[in-house]
Formats: structure tokens, sequence, C-alpha cells
């Protein structure tokens, strides 16, 4: 019995023989979940912190006595050192929703779609971990909007909804952030952790997008994905470029020299978007879809931002 | 520069052909590749518009342009083989103009002729003469020096060309032993002298090689203008085998061979032969007469001969011999006389060409004889008797010409006027318009007794005039050229064989048949069937044999055109198979017969007949050497430093132009795979 036989018959879900959620796929997976729970070892299940102050039992925070405060929550001890009445507040303790958001637009389809197999496969795997803690995931794809979602769900079990649910993605349109944020947002309600998989290639800019997110006060995760085929293509000469989304044409006669300037100024649209990113204060990861997903699945647990 | 190759309009052509193709595809909008891309903008900032990179990319791609053109125009010239003739080009490799450069061979095209004469046949030099003919070429074309373009031809009679000009000595080589021939015909080499300098007219340094046997005597002075010409002879005197131990050299040649038929024998010919012999010493010559086999070669026609009489003569050195035989049964139509020496271990005869004769049997019909004459009823009565003549008599005025008859009898009439062209039998003419002139001032002969005077004439032939009684006769001056067959004892003639470039043949009798006892003797019907049978052998001969090499002109039969308009021209098949369409004028075809064998005339497709040809040749036959000056040939010395070295590659343009060519198509390769260019 193969891992994955393993895991469908724990999960009680068939393991397609090839495709995106492969063999071999599954067994990666597996692994991510081994290392996560090292990574977090010691910390009781379901126990992601979200910031909402309540009645939980962990303490939080002390502010000054208000009339009408519980007499109940005075933190004594502080009085009695510094004859200041203040309050203990105490942490809510509630479950961690986790938004997946895949840009299915047709820039991620180019090039026999590995950008989008590669989005897809780091979702499934972020989703995994998040559903093997007891977290809630969603699912959502986008282009010119906010596509087909899945619901928010919750329980290892449900590993093969979603990957039924990434299966399913149609390819097509163009990128518009800033209609997905808000139609995201507009959509689940329930603040979270919100996984960006993209290229970033919005005609109108990514920044409208993710800051809209980060006002909706979800905690934005940006993962750009980067194709290597993009920066070196084979042909020569006399060519004209078709933008895959917008259908924008472009003549112009490739070159070697033209390529290395079109290289750096990708290099430098990355470097713009990183910069952004954390001047943001938003975890972001840019990985080339010739690396393992693993790797950068596990990258993620390491740099932090995902796994708290 | 001298184009060797296409002449330079045709260069230019092909370049201007070539270059409009180049410039439509150039013009032809290229299409250009799509090619989607994830995100456009980028591009955008790579590429910026700019009117100067806009000129450049049209200058680069009319720099692939202009490559392509300069590739198109060298190929063009390397079409036409251009040669820079020598002091024209200067070295590349040293710097140095031509004139101050070390001497370098010097471009020269020379024309080398075989002489290809029946004589080149003959045995008489050790290898034989065509054997050492092609040894003396092979060593001219050996010695053939780097910048020299040899052009192959054979001459005999005429001029052949074998080859262009060439630079390549084993294609030469090949072409030598392949074309090299002895032909069965002679000719003096003076025609070929306007050939050979329109060959080499504006040539580099032209000159001719002659190969001969010097048998033909060589050009004469200022026959080749200003071109220079050496000969290598291949049987000079000294190389000619000569008696001692062996044989006798010397060569036997049948000088003529022809068959006739009889007037009154339906069944038998006269043959006719004469042999020659041109060696040193008498000799016996064993003569075989045969049936010729089918085939119309005269190797066919010997290999499946049918041997019929054999005989043996007695030739004199440097002389011949005639036989006549006579009654001979012949059966085929096709007869061949071969000849050889009965003893060739002292006798060898050097030349086989000559030693065959062709002859085809003339078709036997009835002479067709119109008498026009006030009425003689002697002559009536003795043409009357002919099974194998038919005749027609009319009176003077009723005279219109000689028509289509064999033979026209004039009795005391001839017409005024030159005599049309025809055969004639003249008795006793008028003064005032015979052929022969007659002279009246001494008025006629009286009383003449009358003898032969050419006993061995046909027409005068056992014909005896003993004890003739004549009455008178005119007195006949008979022109240069003319026979006299009988004459009085005092020299007048009596009987006039008279025959005239204007065609006209005619015996004229200077008497009266009437005024004689003539038609009471035996002679009367005896001279007229033998001038009858002569005229009608004469005619039949015309079309038994012929001359190889010569340009015949062939009486076409009565009735050839059929019922319609006269013909124009007749189809003529060679011995080898060879088609020609020979043109008629005034009843003859005219043909050019090179070949030996039988030939085919088929006038109207229906009835066609054959003619022999023959090797006749006394010059040739005879294997004398040319008493002449010949200017020797002499093979250039080698150079050591040079001796194995290939032509330089800058002297033949053609080459540097498509080196070039290649080296250019190279470059645009290698620009257009780096995009440069595109």
């Amino acid at each position: 019995m193969t891992v994955g036989d393993s895991m469908a018959r724990k999960l009680g879900g068939p393991v397609a023989p090839g495709g995106v959620f492969g063999e071999d796929f599954l067994k990666r997976l597996e692994y991510l979940h081994l290392v996560a729970q090292k990574i977090h070892a010691g910390e009781r299940r379901a126990e992601r912190r979200s910031k909402k102050i309540g009645s939980g039992l962990e303490y939080a925070d002390h502010r000054d006595y208000a009339l009408g405060d519980d007499f109940r929550a005075i933190d004594w001890n502080v009085y009695s050192r510094s004859d200041r009445l203040l309050v203990r507040l105490f942490e809510e303790e509630e479950d961690l929703s986790v938004y997946l958001l895949v840009d299915a637009s047709a820039s991620m389809a180019l090039g026999e779609g590995r950008k989008l197999r590669f989005a897809m496969q780091v979702a499934a795997a972020l989703g995994y971990v998040a559903l093997a803690n007891l977290d809630r995931v969603a699912a959502a794809t986008f282009s010119d909007g906010l596509g087909p979602h899945l619901p928010p769900t919750r329980g290892k079990g449900q590993i093969f909804k979603l990957f039924r649910y990434f299966e399913g993605t149609r390819t097509g349109g163009a990128t518009r952030l800033e209609e997905t944020a808000k139609a995201f947002a507009h959509r689940f309600p329930r603040r979270g952790l919100v996984v960006v998989l993209s290229d970033l290639y919005d005609e109108q800019g990514y920044e409208a997008g993710l800051n809209y997110l980060r006002y909706q006060k979800f905690d934005v995760v940006v993962v750009q994905l980067v194709d290597p085929r993009e920066l070196d293509p084979t042909l020569r000469g006399d060519i004209r470029v078709v933008d895959a989304e917008t259908g924008a044409v472009r003549d112009l006669t490739l070159t070697a020299p033209l390529l290395e300037r079109y290289r750096r100024v990708h290099e430098a649209f990355c470097t713009e978007v990183e910069a952004y990113c954390r001047g943001c204060q938003m975890p972001y990861f840019r990985a080339s879809v010739e690396t393992p997903f693993d790797d950068l699945v596990l990258r993620m647990f390491r740099q932090g931002g995902f796994l708290r | 520069m001298i184009f060797e190759g296409l002449a330079p309009d045709a260069v230019f052509r092909i370049f201007g052909a070539a270059a409009a193709v180049l410039v439509a595809l150039y013009l032809l909008r290229v299409r250009r590749r799509r090619v989607q891309v994830p995100f456009a903008k980028l591009w955008n900032r790579v590429v910026q518009p700019s009117a100067a990179n806009a000129w450049w990319r049209w200058l680069k791609r009319l720099f692939s342009l202009l490559l392509q053109l300069i590739v198109a125009a060298l190929i063009a010239l390397a079409l036409g083989k251009p040669i820079f003739p020598a002091g024209e080009l200067s070295s590349p490799l040293s710097g140095c103009r031509a004139a101050d450069a070390p001497p370098s061979p010097e471009m020269r095209h020379t024309v080398l002729v075989v002489d290809t004469t029946a004589s080149l046949g003959a045995t008489d030099v050790p290898g034989g003469r065509l054997g050492a003919a092609l040894d003396a070429a092979r060593r001219v074309i050996d010695s053939r020096e780097p910048q020299e373009h040899i052009l192959l031809a054979t001459a005999s009679g005429g001029l052949s060309v074998l080859s262009p000009f060439l630079d390549d000595s084993a294609a030469l080589l090949d072409l030598l032993v392949t074309g090299v021939r002895p032909q069965p015909r002679g000719g003096a080499l003076a025609g070929v002298a306007p050939a050979l300098k329109a060959l080499l007219a504006g040539r580099a340094a032209p000159r001719v090689v002659l190969v001969t046997d010097g048998d033909a005597p060589p050009w004469p002075a200022g026959a080749l203008g200003e071109l220079a010409w050496e000969a290598v002879v291949v049987a000079p005197r000294e190389a000619r085998l000569s008696d001692g131990a062996g044989a006798v050299q010397g060569n036997l040649a049948v000088a003529a061979f022809e068959a006739r038929p009889y007037l009154d024998d339906p069944l038998t010919y006269e043959l006719y032969l004469r042999v020659a012999n041109h060696g040193p010493v008498a000799t016996q010559v064993d003569v075989a007469l045969a049936s010729a086999g089918q085939g119309d070669t005269p190797e066919a026609a010997v290999d499946a001969a049918s041997p019929f009489e054999a005989l043996v003569l007695d030739v004199p050195a440097q002389g011949e011999v005639e036989h006549v035989l006579r009654h001979v049964e012949v059966p085929a139509e096709r007869v061949l006389v071969r000849i050889r020496p009965r003893e060739p271990q002292v006798y060898a005869d050097a030349l086989a060409a000559d030693d065959l004769g062709l002859a085809v049997l003339p078709p036997r019909r009835r002479l067709r004889v119109q008498l026009v004459s006030p009425g003689n009823l002697y002559v009536e009565a003795a043409l009357f008797v002919r099974e194998q003549v038919s005749y027609e008599w009319i009176r003077p005025e009723q005279w219109q010409g000689p028509g289509s008859y064999d033979l026209t009898i004039l009795d005391r009439f001839v017409p005024p006027g030159p005599l049309p062209a025809g055969n004639y039998l003249i008795l006793a003419p008028p003064a005032d318009h015979s052929p022969v002139a007659v002279d009246v001032s001494a008025g006629p002969v009286a009383a003449p007794e009358l003898r032969r005077v050419a006993d061995a004439h046909p027409i005068v032939w056992k014909v005896s005039f003993e004890d003739l009684n004549v009455g008178s006769m005119a007195r006949l001056v008979p022109a240069p050229g003319d026979v006299v067959l009988a004459a009085s004892t005092d020299g007048a003639p009596a009987m006039v064989l008279h025959q005239s470039q204007a065609g006209v043949k005619a015996v004229v009798w200077a008497f009266d048949v009437a005024n004689s006892d003539l038609p009471l003797r035996y002679a009367f019907p005896l001279l007229l069937v033998n001038t009858l049978g002569w005229f009608y052998a004469e005619e039949a001969t015309l079309r038994s044999g012929r001359v190889a090499g010569e340009d015949w002109a062939l009486p076409l039969p009565v009735g050839s055109s059929g019922s319609g308009p006269p013909l124009d021209a007749i189809d003529v098949r060679s011995p080898r198979g060879g088609e020609q369409r020979a043109p008629v004028v005034e009843g003859r075809a005219l043909v050019h017969a090179g070949e030996v064998g039988f030939w085919t005339i088929d006038p109207n497709g229906e009835a066609p007949w054959r003619v022999a040809s023959s090797f006749r040749s006394p010059e040739e036959s005879a294997l004398r050497l040319a008493d002449a000056q010949w200017p020797i040939w002499v093979p250039p010395a080698p150079r050591r430093d040079e001796m194995d070295a290939p032509a330089p590659l800058w002297s033949d343009v053609w080459r540097l132009a498509l080196v070039a060519a290649a080296a250019i198509l190279v470059l645009e390769w290698w620009t257009y795979q780096r995009r440069m260019t595109v």
C-alpha cells in the first residue's frame, strides 16, 4: 500500500493516478504535515491565535479601570504595587480561517499552465496543513473577478474536496486584483489569513487589490509565481508579442540584448513587489515553478507567516 | 576579361532576373511570428519607439538584401566563366603588378587538329598511322601548360570539332580515343583554314597544332592568316616501314568498279574493274567478286558476302590494270569486289580502306528514243528490231526538245540555238547548228575512207569500217575534250563524241547514212546498238557506284514524282541509318555522301533504289609523303617548380567568384542566425 492509498483510506477519498494531485504530491503532502507538526510541537490543537480580545483564559494585556468593569478582572497585584486600578484583558480563542486565493487568469495558463499547476499544488499543500490543524479552509480562484469558490470547511477529510475543487479550475480572463479583493471581502466577511498565489500581472496594478484586503483586516500572504521559461523565449528576430490577457500587441525584434533588458525589467518588477509587500508588512514569497512546491511550502513554514 | 562560358549579356540577364526575385521577396512583408506573453506591459518598458532604431532596423534588413544580391551577382559571373588574359591580372598574393611579377604561365588557346583522311588507316609505320597519330595527340595534350585551353578537332575534307576549349586533359584524352577515326575520304587541309581562323578569333595566344601523316600538303602560305601553327608528322619518310627482310610496303587500291547492263541481254552484266598498285614493285592481286550480304554498311556487306567469281591480275608498280568481265551472271543486286596481294609475305598492302569496291546492278528498262528525221527507214528499221528500245519518229518541224527521252536521234537536223541538255546521236548535222563545229571553208570531204580511232571505245568497239563507201562527209572540227571515234585515213573526223558542260552528250556522225552503204553493212546496226548501249550504260553507271565523301548529283528516274508536281526534295538514308533530306535541282538529287556502303534513295516513298558508295582517292591511296616544309611542334620544357602545381586560383575568376559567393552565404547565414540582419 502506498502512502497515497494510505491517505486515501484514512481520509476516505480516491487518489487520482496522475494529474496535479498525484501519488507523489500526496507523499510530499504528508511529509509537509509532519514537518508542520514538528515545528509547532507542544502546542495544543486548534490554538491558532486570532487577534481578538475577548473572554478567554489567556492573559493578553492591561488597561485602566473604567466605571462598570467587572471587579474580578481588576489586577490587585498591580494595585498593591502601584496604587493603580488596572483591568486584565484576555485573548479569546477562535478558529483561524485560511483563504486560498489562486490566480486563474490567462497569464497563469501560459506555458502549459505550469504556474497554475504550481499554484494549485502550493494552495492544496497549505490547505492540507491548515485542515490538519483544524483550521477553516476556503478556496477561490480569480481572474477579472472572483471565480467559483469552495466554502470554508474543516477537517483533514475535506482535503479531497479541495483537490477536486482545484482540478475543476477554469482559466481565462485578465488579472483584476482590486475587483477580486472587493468581491472576496464581501463574500467572506470572517477575517482570516489570505494566501494570494499569483504572478501579479495586473494591468491596473496589484497594489490596490492587496491594500484592500489589508484594509479589510485580512492577513495577506503574497506568493508570487515566476516561470523562468517566460524570461528566455526561444524565438528570435521579428515577432509580435500578444498579451495573453488583454490581447494587446507589440511588434519588436527580439535579440539577445533586448532579452537581457527584459530580464532586468522583470527582475525589477519582482523587486518592486517584494519591496511593496515588505513595506506593508505582508509576508512575501517569490517562487519559480521549477522548484518543488514543497520547498516553497517549507520555506513558508520556516520564515513564518503561515504557521503561527 | 574574356567570358568563356555564358555571354556577358546572358550573365546580366540572369543576374537581373535573380535580383528581381530577391527584391520582390524582400518587399513582401515578412509575417511576424506571434508570441503570447503573460504581461506585455513589461515589454513596453523594454522597447521604446525610436526613430533612430527604425531606420537602423531598415538598414539591417537592407544589408541582408545587399548580401543576397552580391551572392546572386557572383554566381551569375561564375556562369560566364570569365578569365583574364595574360598580363591583365595582378597577383593578389604578392601584391605586385603583372609586369613586375615573376613569369607565370600565359593563357593560350590551341586547336589540336588530327588529320583523319583515309591514309591515317595505313599500317606502314610501326603501330599503324592511327596509333601514331593518337600517341602524338596524346603527347600534345599531356604537355598542356597550366593556362592552356585545347580544342580537339579532326580534318578530313572538312573540320569536325570534337570538344570546346578545355583545360581538362583527362576529358580531352577521352575524346581523343573515342572521336578520332580515319574517314573514307581525302581532302586538302586548305579547306579547314577558314574554320580554324574563326575558332581562334579573339582568343588569347592562339595557335594550331596539326597531327598528320604528311600525305596531304600543309596550308598554303597565308591560308591561316596570322595564326601560328605547328605540326607533328607521324609518318615521315624515315618512319615508314621499308623493305628489307620483311615484305615490301605498298598499297593496292580498287580504282574503279562498275556494273553495266547489256541492252540486248537481260541476264548478264558487264563488270568493269580497275586496280591500282601504289607500291614500288609489281605484284599479283587476288580479285574476289561476291554478292554483298544483307545490311548497308561495308562490314555487313563483307561479312555475309557470297563469292561468285575470282581472278588474278598482274599489276605493275605504280600502275593500273583495267579488267572487264563481260556477260557475268550476277546473282544479286548488290555486288562487291575485294582485292588483296596474292603473296602478302612479299607485298604488304598498307591501306585496307581502298581494297573494297561496291556496286549496285542498274535496273533494266526499255530505252526510249526519239527520232527526229525527215524520214529514214534505215534508222527506223535498226531501232524497230531492238526489243529493249522504244522509239517515236517525228519530223523536224515537230521538234520540241529532248523531253524525257533517253536518246534523241537528229537526222540531218539540228535545231537552231544551243542544244538543250540531253543525249543525242546526230547524223549529218547542218553546218550552221552542229554542236561540233563544221569547217565549210574547205568543203566536204569527198569519198573518205574510214577507220577506227578510239579502238577501245564501246561505241566503235568491234566495228569495222573496212571497205565502207561514203559519198562525202562534213569536215568536223572537234573541240578540246571531244573524242574522235572514227576518222578518215587522212585524219578528218568522221565520228566524234562531244560532251558539253551544258549537259549535252552527243555522238556526231559527219556523213549522211543514206549517202553511204553503211546501212547495208553489219556495222550499221552494230554502231547503233553500241551507241544506244553506251548511252544506256552511261546512265546506268551513274547510279551503280559513286565515290564516298563527294557531293552527288543523282539523276532521278523518269516518273519519280508520279503524277504530282516535280519533286523538290527526296529522302536519303545513309548506310549507317542516318536520314537526310536531299534537295532536287533540275531533276538531280544533291546528296552529301560521307559514308562507304549502300545508300537508299527514296524519291516518292514507293520505289526506293540503292547507290553504292566506295572509297576512291588516288591521293590517299598513293600514301606519298607530301613534299613540304612542316613547322615541327616541339613539346615545351617542363617547368620544374610548376610541373605539378595546380592552376593559380586567381587565374580563373569564376572560381574566385564561387568561393566569394560561398563565403558571403556563410556570413549571411551567421548574421541571420544572430538576428543581426532581420
